[in-house]
């Protein structure tokens, strides 16, 4: 693995050279601008992409709370959307026939706090959060689960190194139990981020616009002249050229990055993980009650991948006895696409197969070839592998831990219907990377007067549903170090102070959930048992095992997940590390 | 009726001579107490040879963990109203001696007992704070009602009154629904078993978590007649799943376990691919500790089905073969 990021960085390194200046590869667009130029407005930062990364940082530069400083300055910002803006909420909220669109996050705590206040407010009351506050994670081939509920972060929130989410919502005061999360859609976090950007002077909300060129100082400029000069964005909105100037361009313009390809400076670290996700929503069976989805996020580990069931649209008053559900299916590109050439009941029929089922046991430790044989010593050995499969399938079904209540294995609920279209997309692991020339830093999150945030950063498994997250963490620090300059009289992109901080801050985060959810997939992937196929509906009966080093990994992973789920202290590390709380001892 | 042991023999405490455990009487046939809590078993004849060899490699020569002591003052059963506090060593020395009696002897009921005892009192706390939040719970809990030859009685007087029942209508093969009492009755006439042989509690110095646990001994032969699970090895151990989800107790864990080595292939593939998934699906449906917050002496003339109905037990699959 090691060998092969190297490889990729030198690559890519040597193609990512100090780039001065950069047009559009898009001629369509420039031909359709006309030459009139827009006097050269210029800005402290310029956010490209005015998506949920985007919208987010802008919101979080506006906030007078953010920050330490009690000398705030003031600060210009804008941001470039290439879409129309979008609708206010109010306006999607009033559609009586509209379900929740599959295009959603999973929002930590943490990461929900960075919305503010009044945005997180606006969202619960229009029913447009999908909050919960348990989680059950379990496994296709074994009994392990692992269970996670809102008490687990009450330590951290108690020590204040968690956000209390209660203290923004005056209205929900009797709904005192932590969440561990909240599933937002898209469309409606952008729409609520935008409706309190445009009551905001200090920001200018560009949309249908298209950046063509950028024009950004070289590292060897920087330190030489004085001042370094701005970095220049060529645009092209309605017909007309804009150019804007700023001290720092931020890059918030997703996984394919025009900035980033633009500037050039970004070496990337890409890895494919082989899979594909597929998305949609769906309706949840209520005729047994509507406890059965109960503000549970689930996730059932199948070999290829996991399938995760997330609640949405639970905040408001529940007025609608429809109850819907997330559902985020990554399994091999094969399959996947097998997966998306269902017809809708067909894939209710598959998504419940294989979703509603569990706890099993470990698949036999010994190869299938064993059995035939009748010595003495493949009977002990056949002895020791029962005993050692019952004794985890007993230390689950046992749920013994120090909490209070006993979380017992739930079914989740079974699916009626695909209430929107079903999307597919592939999962890609990358991250950028950085290197050392002449003792100088090149690469990695920023270069002189460019930062990259979000997904133009990073992309990772949605697995832990750490992607938005991560891309979360790296406004709220980029934020804050902008606002220190701006408070400090100093241009933020001017100097390396205050980016190098951004960068050795977020390379150690990054690396850190890109490697952790990595290693995850790593770890799931390894399995006992012959991995079911979704493609083939013959093979939807008995587990088969192949035993040797796989299932001795899978039986390692199954009995750890136990052993987590049964230690507090380390469970409550776990969900406290998800929930994005500051960790134990750090100031 | 063959005897059982209720002592506990170990090195705080001895048999007493004429123990029926000590008498070399060669015909008694011992359930492995592993798998239950309660009497014997005489069903099944391969089960019994075993249990012969148990017998045989315990008692013919001096077992390895010494000859049994003479009793401790400290656990005299006529003082059994005030039970002193184990130390944290005398619970871990206790722990492991009884687990190796038992591992060694199933047959010893009181070491099984003792092991369950040491082990539980977390898990019996839970059972108690759920039973006191039940209705029906907490009345149990006020009222302590045991299991002894009065319910029995009353069980196999109601029992006559069914045969008599089914005696007066003409058509034998109407569908006549069998009272919880009697299915309870016939379950102890077609095993021999006698309600009121259990081991004393000699290890939980609470009264009420000692009652919580009597309870959940004395239960067991209810649970039997519940499921419908018979007092084979087979059936124990999928009531142990059962119970390990409804009671939590490690003991349950601990048997499910270490019975499962007494099985054979085909046997476990019997207990992974239908009792089990049963057990954790029964669990699942039922509501926590439900099946300890049932009043199950007033419960005689209730219907079998609708009590299991009400409960919500389903019966445990029928396997042909075994």
């Amino acid at each position: 693995m090691s060998a092969t990021l190297q490889r990729h960085t030198t690559r890519q390194l040597t193609r990512a050279k100090t780039t001065l200046k950069c047009t559009s590869l898009n001629s369509t667009f420039a031909s359709r601008c006309n030459s009139t130029s827009v006097s050269n407005e210029h800005y402290n930062v310029v956010v490209a992409g005015g998506g949920a990364v985007g919208s987010v940082l802008a919101r979080l530069l506006l906030d007078d709370n953010v920050g330490g400083s009690n000398n705030r300055r003031p600060i210009k910002i804008a941001l470039l959307e290439q879409r129309p803006s979008p609708p206010s909420l109010n306006n999607i909220t009033s559609k009586t026939d509209s379900f929740p669109n599959p295009r959603a996050y999973a929002l930590s705590p943490t990461s929900l706090s960075y919305l503010g206040p009044s945005v997180l407010q606006s969202l619960v009351k229009s029913n447009r959060c999908g909050i919960y506050d348990s989680m059950q994670i379990w496994e296709h081939d074994g009994p392990a689960q692992l269970h996670f509920v809102g008490d687990d972060l009450e330590e951290a929130i108690n020590d204040g190194r968690l956000v209390n989410l209660n203290t923004y919502l005056d209205r929900n005061k009797d709904r005192t139990k932590p969440w561990l999360g909240a599933v937002v859609e898209d469309a409606s976090l952008v729409s609520a981020i935008w409706d309190e950007l445009r009551t905001d002077e200090r920001i200018d909300l560009l949309d249908n616009i298209q950046i063509k060129s950028i024009e950004s100082p070289s590292y060897d400029q920087m330190g030489k002249i004085e001042p370094p000069p701005h970095v220049n964005i060529t645009c092209c909105r309605h017909d007309e050229t804009v150019a804007l100037s700023a001290d720092l361009l931020v890059a918030a313009d997703g996984a394919n990055s025009f900035v980033r390809k633009c500037v050039g400076n970004f070496p990337m670290v890409t890895r494919s993980y082989g899979r594909k996700a597929v998305t949609c929503t769906v309706e949840i069976d209520t005729s047994k009650g509507n406890w059965g989805m109960a503000q549970t996020a689930f996730q059932r580990f199948l070999p290829h991948g996991p399938i995760a069931l997330l609640p949405v649209w639970n905040s408001g008053d529940q007025t609608d006895d429809r109850i819907y559900a997330n559902v985020v299916w990554s399994t091999t590109p094969s399959e996947a696409d097998h997966l998306l050439s269902l017809s809708p009941s067909e894939f209710v029929s598959t998504l419940n197969h294989y979703l509603c089922q569990g706890p099993n046991v470990n698949p036999s430790l010994l190869p299938n070839s064993v059995s035939s044989n009748t010595s003495i010593l493949t009977k002990v050995a056949k002895e020791i592998d029962s005993l050692l499969r019952t004794a985890n399938t007993a230390l689950t079904i046992g749920t013994w831990t120090e909490a209070p209540s006993r979380n017992f294995f739930r079914m989740p609920p079974r699916s009626v219907g695909v209430v929107s279209p079903i999307l597919g997309f592939d999962l890609t692991l990358s991250h950028v990377s950085s290197s050392s020339v002449n003792g100088n830093r090149r690469g990695g999150y920023t270069s002189p007067r460019v930062a990259l945030v979000g997904d133009a950063a990073h992309t990772m498994h949605p697995m832990a549903g750490q992607g938005l997250n991560l891309g979360m963490g790296d406004v709220n620090v980029l934020s804050n170090l902008v606002k220190e300059a701006i408070d400090s009289g100093m241009d933020v992109g001017g100097t390396d102070l205050f980016l190098d901080r951004f960068n050795d801050d977020r390379m150690l985060t990054g690396w850190g959930t890109v490697g952790g959810v990595h290693s995850l997939h790593e770890i799931f992937g390894q399995s006992g048992s012959v991995p079911i196929s979704v493609t083939n509906p013959q093979s939807q009966g008995q587990i088969e095992s192949v035993g040797g080093i796989q299932g001795l990994i899978g039986y390692s992973r199954s009995m750890g997940m136990n052993i987590v789920n049964g230690i507090g202290p380390v469970r409550r590390a776990l969900a406290e590390v998800a929930a994005g709380a500051v960790p134990r001892g750090l100031p | 009726m063959a005897s059982r042991c209720t002592s506990y023999a170990g090195f705080c405490r001895r048999l007493l001579p004429s123990h029926p455990c000590l008498s070399s009487n060669p015909t008694r046939t011992h359930r492995p107490a592993i798998y239950g809590t309660t009497h014997h078993e005489n069903a099944r004849h391969k089960h019994t040879s075993r249990c012969a060899r148990h017998h045989k490699r315990s008692f013919s020569s001096a077992p390895f963990y010494g000859e049994p002591a003479p009793p401790s003052s400290r656990y005299n059963q006529n003082t059994s109203s005030h039970i002193p506090p184990l130390s944290p060593l005398q619970r871990i020395t206790t722990l492991i001696h009884s687990s190796i009696t038992a591992l060694n002897d199933p047959t010893r009921a009181d070491a099984v007992a003792a092991v369950g005892e040491v082990t539980g009192s977390y898990a019996l706390a839970n059972m108690r704070n759920q039973m006191q939040n039940d209705a029906v719970g907490k009345r149990i809990l006020q009222e302590r009602p045991v299991v002894d030859e009065q319910i029995a009685k009353r069980a196999f007087e109601l029992l006559n009154r069914h045969n008599q029942q089914i005696g007066n209508t003409s058509d034998a093969t109407s569908n006549n629904p069998i009272t919880f009492a009697a299915a309870y009755a016939t379950f102890l006439q077609t095993h021999n078993f006698d309600p009121e042989e259990r081991s004393p509690i000699r290890f939980i110095p609470n009264p009420e978590l000692a009652y919580v646990m009597t309870r959940y001994r004395q239960c067991h032969d209810y649970f039997h007649v519940l499921t419908g699970l018979p007092p084979t090895v087979l059936g124990e151990l999928a009531l142990k799943w059962l119970e390990l989800m409804q009671t939590g107790l490690p003991l349950a864990a601990l048997s499910a376990t270490g019975g499962s080595l007494r099985l054979d292939e085909k046997e476990r593939e019997i207990l992974w691919n239908v009792y089990f998934p049963w057990a954790v699906r029964v669990g699942r449906e039922m509501r926590s500790g439900g099946l300890m917050c049932v009043y199950y002496e007033e419960e005689m003339e209730t219907d079998l089905e609708v009590l299991r109905g009400r409960i919500g037990v389903e019966p445990a699959p029928f396997v042909d073969g075994v």
